[in-house]
């Protein structure tokens, strides 16, 4: 699950889940949740995505920022993620793999109300607590 | 003199609207606030900028101060309206010092024409400009498509790539910080996903707080200065506040992360991650001024492009003749950036990389870099308010250059969040109400007028009457808006 966060002068989200695939699933929810706020959204193809990173904190922000990239430079809405697998690469590194779904951007239907420009490192630390993960990812607008 | 407290820490008042924190455990340098009391309280009530003011004063290399301008408020790393000099030898740069939006800034243009003639046209000039400058997310399309090349050269020499292009005339340049290019810049430096962010978005507004504004001069402070300025009452003007988009977001993204993994080579130990940092002469931290100066090269032919679409329409709309519309730039200044200058430290000039994010220079009469027609004025600042009040322009003055590295405050500040705002304008008819308030508005959708309404933000005369009592910048003129356009 995720929870907006809204101060005075920043905005982000707080992710719960059970695993990394899940965090990672939720927070790109949480992603689209507020770009896109209600608007519909419809899954006609899909996309690959291929990451890798040192700390899986480096990896969660690359993950919401590819999708910020697919929006800002190739105007292409996500809707779902339709596969996704984290893994450790080594003692070093971390490994991202998914297959995104969406759609060209259309303007009578998708309605941008946020331009994030970034997601930042701002307190960003994925802790365990009480049996699950749990993250603030805060974006600068 | 009064001493405030905050987590266990003094604050002593300096004078009416200066504060000093004094250094303490791993701050090199003191902390310097400019604030009225009830500001003060008021910053140490609602978020923990303070904190990085304290934060930032432990950063290598740091001299004097590390200062906070009345419209402080929380930042990614360093506060906004936070300006810190390192030496250049010593010491460090931050891209969190500088913002994600490199060199976001604002450009005030004066016109030959009254407000009052130009009323009864103004819906019509609204949409034009509108039309003419492309706004929100992803904007795109202002000037065709620019090849590698094309960027590369945009990227080298800023505004001046659009004077050669015929965006504008040579006498912009003398009328833009740092001519409108820094040439530290380097396009190698620029990551291809920045380009690719960047490409076809020159000549674009965005979205968020950035805005294209039609204003009417409406008191004047100080005679001389706005006759120096080409300012009088009733005049209209048009201010623009953008910055760098998508490619200077990258270029900030990209250059934090590497920061964010060298700082044990060099031996650094921060109190806030997002302040990452390398040696200014470290080959990391040369990188990032080669990119981010590449990215203040853009934010300067952007405005440069946007202000010569924006003359299309007046042309267009108002059908009169480019000498009739006199327009002309007053000036264009930045408040996102790190620098090379030269300022006194311990009696000796010294070269120090000032970083202002959320803050203006505001170099005084006399001063070699301040423009040679503004020389027995002072440098222009331009201050923008929020859409339904007013914006302020002053001058930089001499007590800048010691008290505060010749910068200024730059914006009044939210005081509610965008979701609160958003919550209190169900069920209003907001563009009615701006109406109301004699300001025509165009904006890609409610949900931005509604963040952005006039009571989310600070009131900014507040905040330019610190600096003007402070004797940084002094008062000019008091802008009220017409018509504006947003993302």
């Amino acid at each position: 699950m995720f929870k907006i966060i809204s101060h005075t002068a920043d905005i982000g989200i707080e992710v719960e889940a059970v695993d990394w695939e899940q965090l990672f699933k939720e927070a790109a929810r949480g992603w689209k949740a507020l770009v896109f706020e209600d608007s519909s959204i419809q899954g006609k193809e899909n996309k690959p995505v291929n990451l890798e990173a040192q700390t899986v904190e480096e990896l969660l922000v690359d993950w919401l920022n590819e999708l910020n990239y697919f929006l800002t430079v190739h105007f292409w809405v996500f809707d779902k993620v339709l596969n996704l697998r984290i893994s450790q690469t080594g003692e070093k590194g971390w490994k991202l793999q998914a297959e995104v779904s969406g759609e060209p951007y259309n303007q009578d239907r998708h309605y941008i109300y946020f331009d994030i420009k970034a997601v930042t490192f701002h307190q960003l630390q994925i802790r365990y607590d009480n049996g699950k993960l749990k993250t603030r990812i805060f974006f600068d607008i | 003199m009064k001493t405030l407290k905050y987590n266990d820490i003094d604050i002593v008042q300096e004078n009416e609207v200066t504060w000093i924190i004094p250094a303490h455990k791993q701050m090199r340098v003191p902390g310097k606030v400019f604030a009225s009391e009830k500001m003060l309280m008021q910053i140490l009530k609602e978020d923990e900028s303070l904190k990085q003011v304290i934060n930032v004063a432990t950063l290598p290399g740091i001299q004097k101060y590390s200062l906070a301008m009345p419209d402080i408020h929380w930042g990614y790393g360093f506060p906004i309206g936070g300006v810190a000099a390192t030496d250049i030898e010593e010491g460090v740069i931050s891209p969190g010092g500088v913002g994600y939006d490199i060199n976001c800034g604002v450009r005030l243009i004066r016109t030959n024409l009254e407000y009052r003639d130009v009323k009864p046209y103004m819906e019509k000039l609204v949409e034009s400009l509108f039309a003419h400058v492309p706004t929100g997310v992803g904007a795109h399309g202002a000037i065709p498509k620019l090849s590698k090349k094309e960027l590369n050269q945009v990227l080298s020499k800023g505004a001046r790539w659009c004077i050669e292009r015929g965006y504008g005339s040579p006498e912009d340049l003398e009328c833009t910080e740092e001519n409108g290019c820094l040439t530290m810049a380097d396009p190698a430096y620029v990551s291809n996903r920045a380009r690719e962010r960047g490409h076809n978005q020159l000549g674009t507004l965005g979205s968020g707080n950035h805005f294209l504004e039609l204003q009417m001069v409406e008191e004047i402070y100080d005679a001389q200065a706005a006759e120096v300025l080409g300012l009088y009452p009733g005049q209209l003007v048009m201010m623009i506040h953008c910055g760098s988009r998508g490619l200077g977001h990258q270029i900030c993204d990209d250059y934090l992360k590497v920061f964010s993994r060298v700082k044990e080579k060099y031996g650094i130990h921060l109190p806030d991650p997002q302040l990452a940092c390398a040696p200014i002469q470290s080959e990391e931290g040369k990188h990032y001024l080669a990119a981010m100066a590449a990215a203040a090269n853009f934010a300067w032919a952007n405005r440069q492009v946007i202000m010569i679409q924006a003359k299309k329409s007046f042309l267009s709309t108002l059908g009169i003749s480019e000498k009739e519309l006199g327009f002309s730039l007053i000036y264009d200044v930045c408040h996102n950036i790190a620098k090379i200058e030269e300022h006194q430290v311990n009696g000796k000039t010294k070269k120090v990389c000032v970083h202002r994010k959320g803050a203006t220079r505001a170099f005084p009469p006399g001063h070699p870099l301040t423009p040679a027609k503004y020389q027995s004025v002072g440098q222009p600042v331009l201050i923008p308010g929020d859409m339904g009040r007013y914006s302020f322009v002053a001058v930089g003055q001499p007590l800048a250059m010691e008290e505060s590295f010749g910068s200024s405050c730059h914006g009044a500040g939210r005081v509610k969040s965008r979701h609160k705002a958003k919550k209190e304008a169900r069920g209003r008819d907001l563009l009615k109400e701006m109406e109301q308030m004699g300001v025509v508005i165009r904006a890609r959708g409610m949900r931005t007028v509604a963040e952005e309404m006039p009571a989310a933000y600070k009131d900014v005369s507040q905040v330019v009457d610190v600096m003007h009592k402070a004797k940084i910048s002094k008062k000019v003129a008091k802008l009220v808006p017409v018509g504006v356009i947003k993302g």
